[in-house]
């Protein structure tokens, strides 16, 4: 790709287009296998007559006391809150970085 | 074709009772939730084989299509997964939310189905004017910028196609309201309130839509002489990011409804669960300024309230389901004695073998880490500078409804195919599929900033159009 008339070289992108062209090929191949198992089930599927069984329903299996949800542990929750919340700040960090090295001051 | 939507044994009523969720389906509502289902999957085939030219001719050591054909398989590709991949099977989720989790049947059947052919004839109308796109046309891309002219049958197609949504979506408002005059006192549903506001928000966007297409499509027969091109892009995003609301707000509630029925989720707090989801009704739809945030003509403090104050009622809500939805899967496997030990042992012993929860896990994770983080950072005024007109614009974007909607909607399919279509196979071969999507489109869409559509297109030698109303 070139851009007559500009000094516009992207020969730094190349790794980077070479990762996205395999990752988009391996895209294809698991859309393709999403579809083939959904539509292969529709059609030659074996026919389920109790499909919990399948799908084990979760809803209302193992309750043994009588303790409001709110007062079961969510610490394994809030620990994956904090990585989420330390990735977001670094990356909008490191996005303001890029930024202030766009114009030199001074 | 038809064995498959007619199938299942009903009483005499017309209703059975679900083996997995207990719930009391009618056969109306079920026909018609396959019926949707199952043109959206047709929506993803068609926009997966687009997907070969567009990515095989991004990757220029292939290069497999032309200049003017890649931006026919491209406009493809959008319009068939940003739009009727997504929107036929978010009428579906309405179907299930609305009269489906509340054991009633599909009121005003006969509305459901006109909605359903006018959608259908509008895609294949869509698709058809942007394959035979011929110059001085353009292949419209997902925003068929005014003043780029685009074919007239494209134009009819995308105001029918709103109508025919709008069509679609009665039965679903009429199933609330005939529950609220029977039972004034009962609460919604979680699940049945997070559709009522999706329903909300898509036609908030779809009056937007008609706003856009109709005075675009008299312009383009000639009976409107000129058209702003601010104009238009300031009511286009109305519904080209309206649109993304939907499936935004559609996927919250498939989350909340998947994550309960096959992970053993509680809803930890309704109460907050369904503030955000209030939030998202009024903060959200002012999200769409973030594409006006490049443009001249628009005032600095119109940007900034809407991208920036307002947004962030939006982005808080956001945060409060990415707490909820993995706090009540814990707490609700906790509660059910599965996975206690340690502070992950509820994670690790989740049914990650059934694709229907990895889908769904992977998609809250992957979504909020890559199509969230992004779609917040970009939207901020000073950093969208270095993040405008670039592939990390895409690469934003196939975060949130690559990684996020699509996969969480394969898991629908998943658990529909059991329990609805009653057919077996999904189990084996899905997972392996799903993790490989997630694999690759979290490499393949990072953040590389080379310049995309607009400096591309500006090359091709064929771009002789006026740009005489941009308003500058």
């Amino acid at each position: 790709m070139s851009f007559p008339g500009t000094d516009f070289s992207f020969a730094t992108a190349a790794p980077l287009f070479a990762i996205f062209g395999v990752a988009a090929i391996l895209a294809l191949i698991a859309g393709a296998s999403f579809l083939l198992v959904a539509v292969g089930t529709l059609l030659l599927g074996k026919r389920v007559d109790n499909p919990a069984l399948v799908m084990p329903p979760l809803i209302s299996g193992g309750v043994d006391d009588d303790k409001p949800i709110h007062e079961y542990s969510m610490q394994g929750t809030f620990t994956l809150t904090l990585v989420f919340l330390a990735t977001f700040v670094a990356i909008y960090l490191i996005n303001w970085y890029l930024l202030g090295r766009l114009w030199a001051i001074g | 074709m038809a064995g498959l939507l007619l199938s299942g044994t009903y009483d005499t009523a017309g209703f059975r009772t679900c083996p997995v969720t207990g719930l009391r389906l009618h056969q109306s509502v079920e026909r018609y939730v396959k019926l949707f289902a199952l043109t959206a999957v047709v929506a993803l085939l068609v926009g997966g084989i687009s997907a070969i030219f567009v990515a095989l001719t991004r990757w220029e050591v292939i290069g497999l299509a032309t200049l003017p054909a890649f931006y026919k398989w491209l406009s493809i590709h959008a319009w068939n997964l940003l739009i009727f991949w997504m929107v036929f099977m978010e009428v579906a989720i309405l179907y299930i939310g609305g009269p489906l989790v509340l054991g009633r049947p599909l009121p005003l059947p006969k509305l459901a189905g006109i909605g359903y052919a006018m959608m259908l004839g509008a895609a294949l109308l869509i698709n058809h004017a942007i394959a035979t796109t011929e110059a001085p046309d353009n292949a419209p891309l997902l925003t068929s910028y005014v003043p780029l002219p685009s074919p007239p049958l494209f134009y009819l197609g995308a105001v029918l196609f709103i109508v025919g949504v709008i069509i679609a979506v009665l039965p679903f408002f009429v199933t609330i309201w005939q529950e609220k005059q029977e039972f004034p006192n009962r609460t919604l549903p979680l699940v049945t309130f997070g559709a009522f506001i999706t329903a909300i928000i898509a036609l908030e966007a779809l009056l937007g839509g008609l706003i856009t297409y109709v005075p675009t499509l008299l312009w383009r027969i000639g009976l409107i002489e000129h058209l702003d091109a601010a104009w238009y892009r300031q009511m286009y995003w109305i519904i080209g990011h309206g649109s993304q609301q939907i499936n935004l707000a559609a996927m919250i509630t498939v989350w909340y409804f998947l994550t309960h029925v096959v992970g053993g989720a509680e809803v930890v707090s309704e109460r907050l669960s369904r503030v955000a989801f209030v939030q998202y009704l009024f903060f959200i739809n002012m999200g769409a300024a973030h594409h006006l945030l490049a443009d001249p003509g628009i005032h600095t403090s119109w940007k900034h309230w809407n991208t920036s104050y307002a947004v962030y009622g939006a982005v808080l809500a956001s945060m409060i389901h990415a707490f909820a939805i993995p706090a009540g899967l814990e707490a609700g496997r906790r509660k059910r004695g599965f996975g206690r030990q340690g502070l992950f042992g509820w994670l690790w012993s989740a049914p990650w073998g059934n694709p229907v929860f990895s889908a769904t896990a992977l998609g809250i994770i992957l979504f909020g880490f890559i199509g969230g983080i992004s779609g917040v950072v970009m939207g901020q005024t000073q950093i969208n500078l270095t993040w405008h007109n670039t592939l990390a614009v895409p690469g934003h974007f196939h975060g949130t409804v690559v990684l996020g909607t699509t996969l969480t909607f394969m898991g629908l399919v998943y658990f529909a195919l059991p329990v609805l279509f009653t057919g077996s196979g999904a189990q084996t071969l899905g997972t392996p599929s799903t993790l490989l999507l997630c694999g690759d489109h979290g490499a393949g869409h990072n953040h590389d900033a080379l310049p995309r559509l607009t400096l591309w297109r500006a090359a091709a030698p064929s771009f002789g159009n006026e740009f005489s109303g941009y308003g500058f």
